[in-house]
């Protein structure tokens, strides 16, 4: 097979080298002949090599549409030959024109798959692995590698918390496995370990494997328990060996896309008049009138351009490949001004060289340089939050201060520093008279802070192969990562309202780095005696992690006599502390590490029966684990019947009906290690942690310093452990244009952390043990379709997958888990998790409706309808994780248009809303409510959904109850994408191969019933307060102008 | 010669795991080992810092997981001296639940003191069953302090688990992880104790460390007001027998610190102080917990100083500045305005006035008149400071102007004992971090249950504390003899708001005006923002009528209007109920009687 490949790939070489020696252009009796090279499908087949037989100088290259052209002598042999496809040699004859159908060889039926020290054919893979791949990367417009994976791949769920930008996606694999937060699966690029993904752009990956199932991540051992991403950048090798030049160039204009369903000022009276809490008189005392209405969402958000440019330089030949790859990206988000934006400069080097034919050496490395700026979002305070909560009365400015509140002016005579805006003529911030605010007003809340954030970050691998006899390669591989980040921030005194103040100055300065590096070596030998196929594996690898970081900052007031030397923008470094204010430094370097050893065994007969078996033990250093717990061991195994290969099928089914049908089945187990922290199982003094003041003084105290122990122990601890099962089904009918894929699987997370309270009266805090298991069991499917109609092809891939999450047992001590909920919202809605419900559904009052007093009504613990509920008759009331989740790409192609489509949705899971605060009822909020309510004008009292907000405006169980629970089932159209390619005769005058504009419409169609802003970030970050909206950066719709550009 | 390579690389491989194992041997930083630590007298001093700090973090401070002190709003807010206000009905729902009787096992404030006492009892308990025997068996006068320090506390503790809960676990030593206490009546005890012998034992366990402690050395003596004394185990003590019913007992303990002479009222004109950082460690403080500014604290971070301040105790109990037209209080408090979560029952004003006349520094320093804090209080705005009286009396420049709720559950006196000034917080931490120190034990106090105890034993000697009491607040009302009336008066006033009325009223069976709770909250109203409307109930204007007041007050009853249950139920409120979080963790602990938990499933 890799002699085939070598010929293949020398074919086109020796064209390519031919044709710029100006050789082939004049032999005498020639004669022209053109034709195109289409796959079974119809679809053109790129870069196949047309060569006279015998005479391997004379040859061309098919286009991007399939056509060649070729002066050929008379009598000539041609061959076809394209890596992939079966050869085909006919006589040229007399004829002149050649339509050539490839039919893709066996050997050739699927690309490989990478499965982690190793890679397979994806015909023979027995385990549950997703594969996206460049083409199906290409034409996204998302710069997070993340974010890319969305709605491709069933049984992976993509996570956007916020739409701002440089916030990255999360990953979620079958489900949510744990009461961690480290719950994303493991991430390895080129084999390197990494802890995020975002810095690949898209438009570097050449291949992302999803290891869904335990068998195929078992090789990862303890850190596999929540699947394994696998991405492999590009190499130069694409095309044949061709060199190119590429340049991709985007601009895109970002705006609000969902807004929620706020009140404006006019309905927000009437609502504000109607509960009694507003008058005509206080209106009208205030000087309101209808010209100062005012949109938050107008106010805070304005349409926004960004760019992002990439240079790709890609080569190769038999000896090997070099490719460089250079993005920039220039993100300003849509909030007013500059404080929301994301700079990404990044390269990609990788290069190959067979040195020997027995050893070859291949390195990958990336360099990324950013820095962030971000305004705060999900909680209480924060500036998000307030966009929604702020009245539509008040004003974003104030030009005079006798128009601000009566309290401001106030502090401006009591010397407050009442902060203005010096970009928007020294005006005053808008406060309300209506409503106490924590942030005062979201504009200023953008302003208050200057800080910077940013670093830089280098990775990469090294790796030689040997290959000593035939089938064994020997790997060392060398992986490392740098980082390096920094931050600064200063913050002066302000005061904005009774709620919005601060008489401190701060300022602070953070600096990390850290290196990584692991060492892996592993063998793989693979063998085919007749029809037996055997394959094994056996590796060990080392990693260390190691982090320095160092952190100072002081906070003074001006009465205790400032905080820098001066106040000018060019003091606001730590150099410039006074001398006598304490600052306060932290640094502690620490250093992680671990070891594995890791084998495979794979064993096939007549590409009918295959079967798999991994194995890895796991030692994780002493701040994770004690000695006596420190090794793991998993094991898995799995198993594949290639039914389409018995002779049964062969010789009654034809190609034209049945291509493909496979079944297999896997079990293994995995770890997850990432739920440990620092010497959870042990119990120590944490010395001088404990402080009192024994004399008491004036000015700074004198401090007296205690310790006590740190907790209780338990030197057993040890990683969470998932197992699973898995049952798939892979087939292609229809002359491979149906593909269908399914899989079934069950995964029970067992040994889950849990810290564990004490009994209350022995007050001696918590425990951690390994307790409770997790199910997340599901099914997914993946179909798809592919066919040419004359000059239009087109394909349809959608995929489906189920979950069914729950949590099957708990602790006897620790019943249940309470987490997420938004402090200072004044909500009692919460987060839990308890055995029978999946993990960390909303647990709150159970509304049931509104009976004909217009009081609301709420289904008691004892299941009985009443008008008043205690803590006790809090129940589950939704949950924040969806049932399904799907996505549907539909491409179409025409001459040179090519025009795709891509939504993704999921359904089933709920937000919490908490865009209302009870004991703030002149916030603003949802309509929603009141349009729906009893008592409303305009709503029949008898099927009003709500209560009279007279009753409830203030009433906190109403806001805390199912009633404040909404479905979160969305679908989303991710991109809309009409693009056109140049003919190429036309951009080869101009050198260009390759020409292509493309306009794109992303995110900009959302169905949703949720009346609040964008379903999709409508939550807080972290697995336990998922699903709580409390004003979040909403995913921006975006419409993006490109150019792809190959010479 | 390439067959080389394998075993070459096999060796190497080889070589390399040979090594590692000791690569996964990585040390803790800034621990050491429990063994080691307390071996020493500095260990003992240690662990009794980390005792304070427990207490401080878990009781006086914001206790565990808690916004507010739960002490204050525990042992406050059932009282009938006070109302649970704010912004409107439903607003500060946590004190409002309690002040109205509809809380329940679930219920923050209750849990989290609960919590509380337990969790600072632990840091008390290793101090003393790792030193009561001394080092190696020798004891010395540094263990002993220590120990008996640690018992002072844990009896305080226990004594208020005790007042709040009836029969709560004892817990007098350091429990393995796996032992489930029971209530400390409970038969499978070694030695069961009722209610009033859980006292007794608090009371002796402060007798027993007395030899041991240091004595305050005088009434100058500012250390020795925040750390545990003989004289705040004798008041403990006191204390203790007092509510176990031994009232020649609490005499005799009591007596002892009156007779210490180390303390001290202090003088009428400097009463206020005592609730503000200049009286930090006066004469009359018996114990407090010492809190200070320190720069180099973090704030939520281990010993961070969001543990030693009351936070957001200004926020809570300050005005709601935001229902006025411009804060009255804003040049007094520095800025920190308030959610006004504290409200002043009318009678309990009106019967104060009554009794203190209206020159009496104690009543001064405890309630201002409505009037007096929106045209006497200074603005810092010249146009309206320099206004006449009669120009503020009309004036819409001042006054409230909430429409809806105008100041919701304040009659015309609003509380100004707890009113942060603008020296009580350091301006680098913010107004919300209240720094000065948290009364435990005042002398009055002490004062008060020796005349208590004397008038329950119909012993005349106690009348001189009494008056002792008034002629400092400068009250007109000084009593003639000692009845226990008078007493329970004179506390009332005295010891208002200082987590002593709630727990007197259940002892002494007072809980007539409890049992109203919830049904009529007034709101005060400004007539020039908001005239008396149709259906307002029980309109009562400050001088009598609306010609002649500025000032009105309306009832509302939201939390029995949407149907709760409100006010105190004989038989069951008495008593806190057991965490619903402790019963469903310890299955050995019996709930309080009416408390009915949800059934576990």
């Amino acid at each position: 097979m890799t002699k085939h490949l070598f010929a293949k790939v020398a074919a086109v070489a020796m064209i390519i080298a031919g044709s710029l020696l100006g050789a082939g252009v004049s032999y005498a009796q020639n004669r022209a002949i053109s034709g195109t090279v289409v796959d079974a499908s119809g679809a053109p087949v790129m870069g196949a090599a047309v060569v006279v037989v015998g005479n391997a100088s004379i040859g061309a290259v098919t286009d991007e549409n399939g056509t060649f052209r070729l002066n050929v002598p008379a009598g000539a042999n041609i061959n076809v030959s394209c890596i992939g496809y079966a050869d085909q040699t006919v006589a040229v004859g007399n004829q002149s024109v050649f339509n050539f159908v490839l039919q893709e060889d066996a050997e050739f039926l699927e690309e490989t798959v990478v499965i982690g020290y190793g890679v397979q054919k994806k015909s023979d893979l027995t385990g549950a692995v997703a594969s996206v791949r460049a083409e199906d990367l290409k034409d996204r417009s998302t710069t997070d590698a993340a974010a890319a994976l969305q709605g491709k791949a069933a049984g992976v769920q993509i996570l956007n918390y916020s739409g701002a930008p440089g916030s990255g996606a999360a990953i979620r694999v079958r489900g949510y496995s744990s009461n961690s937060g480290s719950i994303g699966p493991l991430l390895i690029v080129d084999g390197l370990q990494v802890d995020n993904i975002q810095y690949l752009d898209p438009s570097m990956i050449e291949s992302m494997e999803v290891l869904k199932d335990a068998a195929s991540a078992a090789i990862y051992g303890a850190q596999a328990g929540n699947g394994v991403v696998l991405i492999t950048t590009k190499t130069g090798a694409s095309d044949g060996g061709t060199a190119h030049i590429t340049y991709n160039g985007r601009f895109f204009m970002q705006s609000l896309g969902k807004k929620g369903e706020l009140f404006d000022a006019q309905e927000y009276i009437d609502y504000q008049k109607y509960i009694g809490n507003i008058t005509d008189e206080e209106l009208t005392a205030n000087g309101w009138n209808m010209s100062k209405a005012n949109n938050w969402y107008d106010t805070v958000f304005a349409p926004s351009w960004s760019m992002q440019h990439g240079v790709t330089f890609q080569g190769g030949n038999n000896k090997g490949h070099f490719y460089l790859s250079l993005n920039y990206l220039d993100n300003d988000g849509i909030v007013v001004g500059k404080r929301d934006v994301y700079h990404r400069l990044s390269a990609q080097i990788n290069a190959d060289y067979n040195l020997f034919k027995w050893f070859n050496i291949s390195t990958s490395n990336s360099f990324e340089k950013w820095d962030r700026s971000a305004v705060s979002e999900g909680s209480y305070g924060s500036m998000l939050n307030s966009v929604t909560a702020l009245d539509p009365l008040t004003p974003a400015y104030y030009s005079r201060l006798e128009d601000t509140p009566s309290t401001m002016q106030q502090h401006v005579a009591l010397g407050d520093p009442v902060p203005t805006d010096p970009n928007h003529n020294n005006d005053y911030y808008g406060t309300s008279v209506y409503v106490q605010e924590a942030t005062g007003n979201p504009l200023f809340q953008r302003d208050r802070t200057e800080s910077s954030n940013g670093g830089i970050n280098i990775r990469g691998n090294i790796a030689a192969n040997l290959m000593p006899i035939k089938g064994l390669t020997i790997t060392s591989r060398f992986g490392y990562r740098i980082a390096q980040s920094s931050s600064h921030s200063y913050n002066k005194p302000y005061w904005l309202t009774a709620m919005a103040q601060s008489s401190a100055y701060s300022i602070s300065g953070n600096f990390n780095q850290s290196y990584y590096y692991q060492w892996e070596n592993f063998a793989n030998y693979n063998r085919t005696f007749g029809k037996h196929s055997i394959g094994a594996m056996v590796g060990m690898s080392y990693i260390e992690n190691n982090s320095d970081n160092a952190s100072i900052s002081a906070t003074a007031s001006e009465e205790d006599g400032g905080l820098l030397k001066g106040d000018a923008p060019n003091f606001r470094y730590i150099d410039f502390i006074l001398s006598d204010v304490p600052k306060s430094a932290s640094n502690s370097p620490s250093r992680s590490a671990n070891l594995s050893y890791f084998g495979r065994l794979t064993y096939s007969f007549d590409n009918r029966y295959s079967i798999q078996a991994n194995f890895r033990a796991d030692a994780f250093d002493s701040s994770k684990l004690s000695k006596q717990a420190r090794w793991g061991y998993f094991p898995s195994v799995s198993v594949g019947w290639t039914i389409s290969n018995e002779s049964f099928i062969k010789d009654n089914i034809g190609q034209d009906a049945l291509n493909f049908l496979k079944i297999r089945a896997s079990w293994g187990r995995n770890g997850n290690v990432a739920a440990l922290s620092s010497y959870q199982y042990s119990t120590t003094i944490t010395l001088n942690n404990a402080v009192y003041q024994f004399t008491p003084s004036t000015g700074n105290g004198t401090m007296y310093y205690g310790s006590a122990p740190s907790g209780t122990a338990n030197p057993d601890l040890k990683w969470e452990t998932a197992e699973q099962w898995d049952a798939g089904l892979d087939a292609r009918f229809l002359n491979n244009r149906l593909t269908f894929g399914f899989d079934w699987y069950r995964k029970v997370t067992k040994d889950m952390l849990i810290s564990v309270p004490s009994v209350t009266e022995l007050g001696i805090g918590n425990m951690w043990v390994n307790a409770g298991n997790v199910l997340n069991t599901g099914l997914e499917f993946e179909l798809g379709w592919k066919d040419t109609i004359g000059d239009f092809r087109y394909s349809i891939n959608a995929n489906l997958s189920t979950l069914h999450n729950e949590v099957l047992s708990m602790p006897e001590n620790k019943p249940f888990l309470t987490g997420g909920g938004v402090s200072g919202l004044n909500n009692k809605i919460i987060s839990r998790f308890e055995t029978g419900y999946p993990i960390w559904y909303f647990y709150g009052y159970k509304y049931v409706g509104v009976n004909a007093e217009g009081q609301a009504q709420y289904l008691n613990a004892e299941g009985n309808t009443v008008t008043d509920v205690t803590d006790n008759d809090m129940q589950y009331i939704g949950k924040p994780i969806p049932n399904l989740t799907y996505g549907l790409t539909i491409s179409l192609a025409w001459k040179g248009f090519d025009f795709s489509i891509f939504g993704t949705g999921v359904s089933g899971n709920d937000i919490a809303c908490f865009l209302y605060s009870a004991d703030r009822p002149k916030s603003n909020t949802l309509n929603h409510f009141w349009r729906n309510s009893w008592g409303n004008p305009s709503v029949d009292k008898a099927t009003a959904k709500y209560p009279d907000m007279n009753k409830v405006a203030s009433d906190w169980k109403f806001w805390s109850s199912s009633a404040a629970i909404f479905d979160g089932s969305f679908f989303k159209i991710k991109q809309i994408q009409l693009g056109y390619t140049l003919p190429a005769k036309i951009s080869k005058k101009a050198l260009i191969s390759d020409l292509r504009f493309f306009v794109s419409l992303d995110d900009y169609f959302t169905f949703a019933t949720y009346p609040g802003t964008d379903p999709e970030t409508a939550t807080q970050t972290g697995s336990s307060a998922m699903g709580f909206d409390a004003g979040s950066y909403p995913t921006t719709k975006k419409l993006v102008l490109g150019v792809n550009l190959t010479f | 010669m390439k067959k080389l390579y394998i075993p070459l690389f096999i060796a190497i491989a080889a070589l390399f795991s040979s090594c590692n194992q000791d690569l996964l041997e990585i040390e803790q930083k800034g621990v050491t080992s429990i063994e080691s630590f307390y071996g020493t007298e500095e260990g003992a001093e240690a662990a009794l810092a980390a005792a304070y700090d427990g207490f401080c973090s878990n009781v006086a401070s914001r206790g565990p997981a808690f916004i507010y002190s739960p002490y204050r709003a525990l042992f406050n807010n059932c009282g009938d001296d006070m109302y649970a206000a704010g912004s409107n009905w439903g607003d500060n729902d946590y004190m409002a639940a309690l002040d109205e009787f509809r809380y329940d096992s679930g219920c923050e404030v209750v849990t989290n003191m609960y919590k509380g006492f337990y969790s600072a009892i632990y840091k008390c308990n290793l101090v003393i069953s790792y030193f009561q025997d001394g080092i190696d068996g020798n004891q010395t006068a540094v263990t002993k302090r220590c120990v008996a320090e640690a018992r002072v506390l844990r009896a305080w503790m226990h004594m208020m688990l005790a007042i709040g809960w009836g029969c709560p676990p004892l817990v007098d030593q350091l429990f393995t992880a796996d032992v489930m206490p029971y209530n400390c009546d409970a038969e499978e005890n070694d030695n069961p104790m009722t209610h009033e012998q859980l006292l007794e034992w608090c009371a002796k366990e402060c007798e027993d460390a007395v030899p041991d402690l240091t004595e305050r050395s005088s009434t100058g003596d500012k250390d020795g007001a925040v750390k545990v004394t003989k004289g705040f185990a004798n008041a403990v003590a006191g204390k203790a027998y007092l509510f176990a019913g031994k009232y020649n007992e609490a005499k005799t303990a009591l007596k002892k610190v009156i007779d210490s002479g180390k303390y001290a009222l202090v003088p009428g004109n400097r009463f206020w102080e005592n609730f503000h950082v200049e009286g930090d460690c006066n004469e009359e403080k018996v114990f407090e917990a010492n809190f200070e500014f320190n720069a180099s604290w973090g704030s939520w971070s281990s010993g961070g100083y969001m543990y030693h301040t009351t936070w957001m105790e200004a926020n809570i109990w300050n005005w709601r500045s935001d229902h006025f037209v411009l804060a009255p209080q804003a040049v007094y408090d520095g800025g920190q305005d308030g959610w006004g979560g504290l409200g002043v029952p009318k009678y309990f004003a009106d019967e104060f006035l009554a009794n203190d006349g209206p020159d009496s520094y104690r009543f001064n320093t405890t309630l201002i008149n409505i009037e007096d804090a929106v045209y006497g209080m200074e603005y810092g705005m010249a146009d309206i400071d320099n206004m006449t009286r009669a120009e503020k009396e009309a004036s819409k420049e001042i006054g409230i102007k909430d429409v809806n709720d105008g100041l919701y559950g304040q009659s015309f006196y609003l509380p100004f004992k707890q009113m942060v000034r603008a020296t009580d917080a350091n301006p680098t931490w913010g107004g919300n971090h209240r720094l000065n120190n948290y009364i435990i034990m005042r002398y009055a106090e002490v004062l008060l249950m020796y005349a208590e105890a004397c008038a329950q034993t119909s012993d005349a000697s106690g009348l001189q504390y009494l008056q002792a009491i008034q002629n400092r607040a400068g009250s007109k009302h000084v009593s003639s003899s000692l009845t226990l009336d008078e007493v329970k008066k004179e506390k009332k006033y005295e010891m208002w708001l200082e987590g002593c009325r709630w727990a007197d009223l259940v002892r002494w069976g007072d809980t007539d005006k409890v049992k109203q709770a919830g049904q009529a909250v007034p709101s005060l109203y400004d007539k020039l923002f908001r005239a008396p409307q149709a259906g307002d109930q029980n309109i009562i204007w400050q001088h009598g009528s609306e010609a002649n007041s500025r000032f009105y007050t309306v009832d509302t009853h939201v939390a029995k209007d949407k149907g709760f249950e409100v006010g105190f139920k004989a038989g069951k409120h008495e008593r806190f109920p057991y965490p619903y979080d402790a019963i469903s963790n310890n299955p050995h602990l019996a709930q309080n009687p009416q408390w009915n938990d949800p059934v576990a499933e």
